[in-house]
């Protein structure tokens, strides 16, 4: 194996314009963090009594009322902190020639998908997005992992608007 | 418009056997100790529930299949609850072949299985049907796919041998083959058996019982021990063995547009890759082959068939070269690619450090809470630590990556290294990922993903990885496949 060194340029990229002009970085639209925070409170509303319940079912001699309480502390904890970090992670951007995403709070993702790779594109809303005006964009790709990117927490209009853009960039020829 | 037509009843038994075959190796293993204790029966049991609704299936297939021609597609019908239908448009059929197994030889039936080109179709496979339907569905198919697209006639495309194994080098590959499966289960097996025996194994008329002490737990481990060795043994025969039967006369040829792949002793198997439908290759090097200066490559193609025979869209596609022969084998498939050109770049080395540390935590921890219950002894374990530091040294000295025009090229793996060829014009998409405890080095993991399986160079420097995803994103965006994909080989 050769030193660990910097992968040398071909001379064919030369052609290759150095750095396109990135747009800049768009982000999902705030109110996702209230749709967040609530999904993580439904969870511990609904979780914290099973806890208690199975734990006594199984009569294992533990406070259970105090470890269903301290479910809920956990569960709140998480519900203030988490979801401002977890939209700060997540940013997109349309670039000339594909779709650049991160994401990931502790296990932190950055993905490409180029526009002649996409399948076809969706958006979804669910009753609690779509009474906050809300939507999803899935976009598909023949891929196995990530074969399909969920954008979550759009501004309805703008999913929609994203959808039409990448569906019209997308596709066309047989990706496989 | 043609009349429906129908599987041979023969379909019954065959699928009836092929079910059986699925559960055979368990079964086996099940009833060595089906006689004696609880665990065997339940497990015989088990199996029995499991093959109902397998048999189950195998009858609604039969009775629910059904196939027509029409002047431009091919139609079958199948589903007794949710009725499904798949249209083949003639003009897409690329192959029809019929394979027979030594049993479908002697039954006079035939496996008829068509292959479409391109994308994502699933090919069909009629189980079975009598020589002569099987025979006359296929020249009728042929002759339509002739009318509907007049330019694909005629003319034999001109093919190269690729590659041809003889006997010894089938042997050889069954020897290094890693049936790791197929030992543990026999291996299991013995061990049952060993338990149940009333007596220590050893018989008097083996040369073991002069050197027998009294102790019976002593005798018993040695006869654990012959017995282990014996199925061990009989393990890598088996292996040899099927290898040589099932690989045999392997050939591999390459037509203008596809591979062809043909052997086996008794069921002759022939098989065709489109060569557009290759998604990535890979050369697999375990550990013994790599003194042996052998390789397996493996082609991953876009098999999205929800069916039997492709396994995940990996096909063995030499099951044992010459190391360096590689190369030659790959540039039959991509012949811009050149595999010994290759310039590898190590991975950062604090992925050494990481790696022991993934493997000492775990290994310190058990000492500790082994120490903490079980007394002290168990400190020894700590002495572990030196093979944990040489893993992860070996397993940083395997990964690599490469780039060449055109080209990614992943590596990784000790025991059994692998190395990923991906063209660009088959990447879907590309990620950069970071675990937390990669971030704590400052490492994170390229993946480059494509519809048949991703290829993943673990523990870059972030930097480096950020910089290979833009890098390769601008490539993949500008690669095309090559408009005349292949010359000759």
């Amino acid at each position: 194996l050769a030193e660990h060194a910097e992968p040398s340029l071909e001379a064919s990229e030369a052609s290759i314009p150095a750095i396109p002009q990135e747009p800049p970085e768009r982000r999902l639209d705030p109110r996702v963090i209230h749709l967040w925070r609530l999904g993580i409170l439904v969870r511990t509303v609904i979780l914290a009594p099973i806890v208690v319940f199975l734990g006594r079912a199984a009569a294992l001699e533990l406070p259970w009322m105090a470890i269903g309480a301290g479910v809920v502390v956990l569960g709140v904890v998480l519900a203030v902190a988490w979801p401002p970090a977890r939209y700060r992670a997540w940013a997109f951007r349309m670039r000339a020639a594909d779709l650049a995403v991160r994401y990931g709070v502790l296990w932190k993702t950055a993905s490409v998908f180029p526009y002649s790779r996409i399948q076809h594109v969706d958006t979804q809303h669910g009753p609690l997005e779509r009474s906050l005006g809300l939507a999803r964009l899935i976009v598909y790709t023949a891929g196995v992992r990530g074969a399909d990117l969920v954008i979550p927490g759009l501004a309805a209009g703008e999913a929609e608007a994203l959808r039409e853009q990448l569906a019209a960039l997308g596709g066309g020829e047989d990706a496989l | 418009v043609t009349e429906a037509g129908r599987l041979h009843p023969l379909t019954l038994v065959f699928e009836a056997l092929r079910v059986g075959r699925t559960f055979l190796l368990p079964a086996l293993v099940g009833g060595a100790s089906a006689a004696r204790d609880d665990f065997g029966r339940m497990f015989g049991w088990f199996l029995a529930f499991l093959t109902i609704p397998a048999l189950i299936g195998a009858v609604a297939k039969y009775v629910s299949f059904r196939y027509r021609l029409n002047p431009d597609e091919f139609v079958l019908d199948s589903g007794v609850l949710s009725r499904s239908r798949r249209v083949i448009p003639l003009s897409r059929i690329q192959n029809i072949d019929l394979q027979q197994g030594a049993l479908q030889r002697l039954c006079g039936v035939a496996e008829l299985r068509v292959e479409t080109a391109g994308g994502n179709q699933t090919e069909a496979v009629l189980t079975v049907l009598s020589v002569p339907a099987a025979e006359a569905l296929r020249a009728e198919l042929l002759a339509r796919r002739r009318a509907a697209e007049p330019t694909e006639i005629a003319s034999e495309p001109e093919t190269t041998r690729l590659a041809r194994l003889g006997v010894g080098e089938l042997a050889l590959a069954g020897a290094t083959a890693n049936e790791v499966g197929l030992v543990a289960a026999l291996l299991g097996g013995a061990f049952n058996l060993v338990l149940q025996l009333p007596i220590p194994l050893p018989e008097p008329d083996l040369d073991l019982e002069p050197m027998l002490p009294e102790s019976p737990a002593l005798a018993l481990a040695v006869g654990i021990a012959v017995l282990v060795l014996v199925f061990l043994v009989l393990g890598w025969i088996f292996s040899v063995v099927s290898a040589v039967v099932r690989y045999y006369g392997f050939t591999l040829e390459r037509t203008e547009k596809e591979l062809r792949k043909q052997y086996g002793l008794l069921t002759r198997r022939q098989a065709f890759v489109p060569l557009r439908r290759i998604q990535t290759v890979r050369v697999e090097e375990s550990l013994l082959r790599r003194k042996l200066e052998r390789a397996t490559l493996t082609i991953e193609t876009a098999g999205s068939a929800p069916g039997e025979r492709q396994r995940g869209g990996a096909e063995a596609f030499v099951p044992l070269t010459r190391c360096r022969d590689v190369a030659g084998l790959i540039a039959a498939l991509f012949p811009d690619f050149d595999y010994d050109a290759l310039e590898f770049h190590p991975v950062h080395p604090r992925s050494r450090r990481r790696g022991f540390i993934r493997y000492a935590v775990p290994i310190i921890l058990a000492a500790a809470v082994l120490a903490l219950v079980r007394g002290t002894d168990w400190l020894w374990l700590v002495g572990l630590l030196p093979l944990a530091w040489l893993a992860a040294h070996l397993q940083y000295r395997h990964r690599a990556y490469a780039l060449a025009p055109g080209y990614v090229i992943a590596r990784s793996g000790f025991l059994n290294r692998i190395t990923w060829v991906v063209p660009e014009w088959k990447i879907q998409t590309l990620h950069v990922a970071q675990t937390p405890f990669q971030r704590r080095h400052g490492l994170a993991s390229l993946i480059v993903d494509t519809a048949a399986g991703q290829a993943t160079v673990m523990d870059l420097h972030q930097d480096d990885a950020a910089a290979l995803l833009t890098r390769i994103a601008e490539r993949v965006v500008h690669r095309r496949e090559p408009a005349v994909p292949a010359g000759g080989a």
